[in-house]
């Protein structure tokens, strides 16, 4: 794959909430960023919407859009810049990118799939469902609080707190570990890594990124993959 | 729709649990249409997925409605049972496909098949692509509905299509394979291999039963409830 080299100064990241705490230590001086809010995720149209009127906004300012979200439900499906190149990586969703790699995610998705992901960025936007269980007692009442989590959670196994190293985790284990006992999942903290982020600040854009020109839109089967056998 | 059809589907926009029971129960004492109710129970459903995705209500919210709506369901039950011929409508396999556990859509389309006469075969969920086809040969289906919400369960909905396709008990009879759950159209139906795709509950069993008398309806477009 040809590649301009990066250069700091010509280059915007727009990411997600959760995704920007795992970028910003590690952004090189001179490159800007801008967040957008995890809330946006609930509606892929409105966060492609979103997303595309920010690029439009910023389009020749730049010579490199990287976006800090995975296909997040298709979202970023069609986003198109006329003149800058956009980067994102080539995973499904931001748990990739927190674990380091698709295949990272591939494998924990196989080992236990009713997991119920965290991150400090999840923690401090304080936008998970669980968040939510305060809210719905005062609602609904204790007991159909209750049931609501029992259907939601049905089939979660575990709780996953993913530390990439960046941060001491102390509070967040603190937080993770109350989620975990006060909903009877298991909790365990996995071995996060800044892999990704680092490739997609400073490259390479290998396989695991989708790069697009100037003028050409993001398209769905760049993301798709085939299943291997032992994936299965 | 009758008088008392609003203020059903309003009831159950506004997860007000108990009143949609009770009227649901009022209504079925004074002999109105199992299926007409159910109707109005989804048109209420729609509105509450309509107020997720405006952002007035979260996935509790979602809940809830699934929790009311399967209430609803299970009332109707007997009520369906006392009116319904010996001949089922057809047999449709349903199952979340192999890394995916989301199975509250799935479980919805269920119920609301076996309300309008269908015998289903529920597998579950994080259902391997051979199991599917085990249990393909085992139950003979008319109809095979796969579910995934992940994005990732694309591929895996892709290789489970692909093995069905080459099933040990393959016969010339059509098995028509609907994709549904989470974000899907019409490039992802054509990248699965599979012939139809549904957004809804409702739309996949509107389409379950146009399949049993036309399967030739056209592939990988979007079926919506209301298109019947």
């Amino acid at each position: 794959m040809s590649e301009r080299p990066i250069d700091p100064a010509r280059t915007l990241v727009m990411a997600c909430a959760t995704v920007i705490e795992e970028m910003l230590p590690l952004l090189p001086a001179g490159m800007s960023h801008k967040v957008f809010d995890f809330g946006l995720h609930v509606n892929p149209g409105n966060l492609h919407r979103t997303l595309q009127t920010a690029i439009d906004g910023v389009d020749g300012a730049y010579d490199t859009l990287i976006l800090g979200y995975g296909l997040c439900s298709l979202a970023i499906v069609g986003l198109k810049a006329a003149h800058c190149r956009i980067v994102v990586p080539r995973v499904d969703d931001c748990i990739a990118i927190f674990l380091g790699s698709h295949s990272a995610y591939r494998q924990q998705a196989r080992a236990e799939p009713g997991t119920y992901y965290l991150t400090k960025g999840w923690i401090e936007v304080g936008d998970t469902p669980f968040s939510e269980y305060d809210r719905l007692v005062e609602r609904y009442g204790l007991e159909r609080a209750k049931r609501i989590f029992r259907v939601m959670l049905m089939n979660y196994k575990r709780l996953a707190l993913i530390n990439t190293g960046l941060y001491s985790m102390e509070r967040y284990r603190e937080v993770a570990r109350g989620i975990a006992n006060r909903f009877g999942l298991r909790y365990e903290e996995l071995e996060g890594s800044t892999n990704l982020v680092e490739k997609m600040i400073n490259g390479p854009w290998d396989d695991e990124f989708v790069v697009v020109g100037p003028g050409q839109e993001i398209r769905y089967n760049q993301f798709t993959r085939e299943v291997t056998s032992h994936e299965l | 729709m009758n008088g008392q059809g609003a203020p059903l589907i309003e009831l159950l926009a506004n997860l007000e649990e108990e009143s949609v029971l009770a009227l649901v129960r009022r209504r079925v004492a004074s002999g109105d249409g199992p299926l007409a109710i159910i109707e109005e129970c989804n048109a209420g459903m729609r509105k509450v997925g309509e107020r997720y995705h405006r952002g007035s209500y979260f996935l509790s919210g979602l809940i809830m409605a699934g929790e009311i709506f399967r209430e609803v369901m299970e009332l109707m039950q007997p009520v369906l049972k006392g009116q319904s011929t010996t001949k089922t409508s057809g047999r449709v396999l349903l199952g979340t496909v192999q890394g995916d556990i989301h199975d509250i859509g799935k479980d919805m389309v269920g119920l609301l098949l076996t309300c309008y006469g269908f015998m289903v075969v529920d597998l579950g969920t994080d259902v391997a692509p051979e199991e599917f086809v085990r249990q393909v040969c085992a139950h003979e289906p008319n109809i095979v509905g796969l579910s995934g919400v992940l994005t990732a369960s694309h591929a895996v909905m892709r290789e489970t299509v692909e093995r069905l396709r080459g099933r040990p008990c393959l016969t010339d009879r059509a098995l028509p394979v609907i994709i549904g759950g989470g974000m899907i159209d019409d490039q992802i139906c054509r990248y699965v291999g599979a012939d139809y795709w549904v957004a809804d509950a409702m739309s996949g069993v509107r389409l379950c039963q146009t399949l049993m008398t036309d399967p030739r309806c056209s592939p990988c477009t979007e079926r919506r409830a209301s298109d019947e």
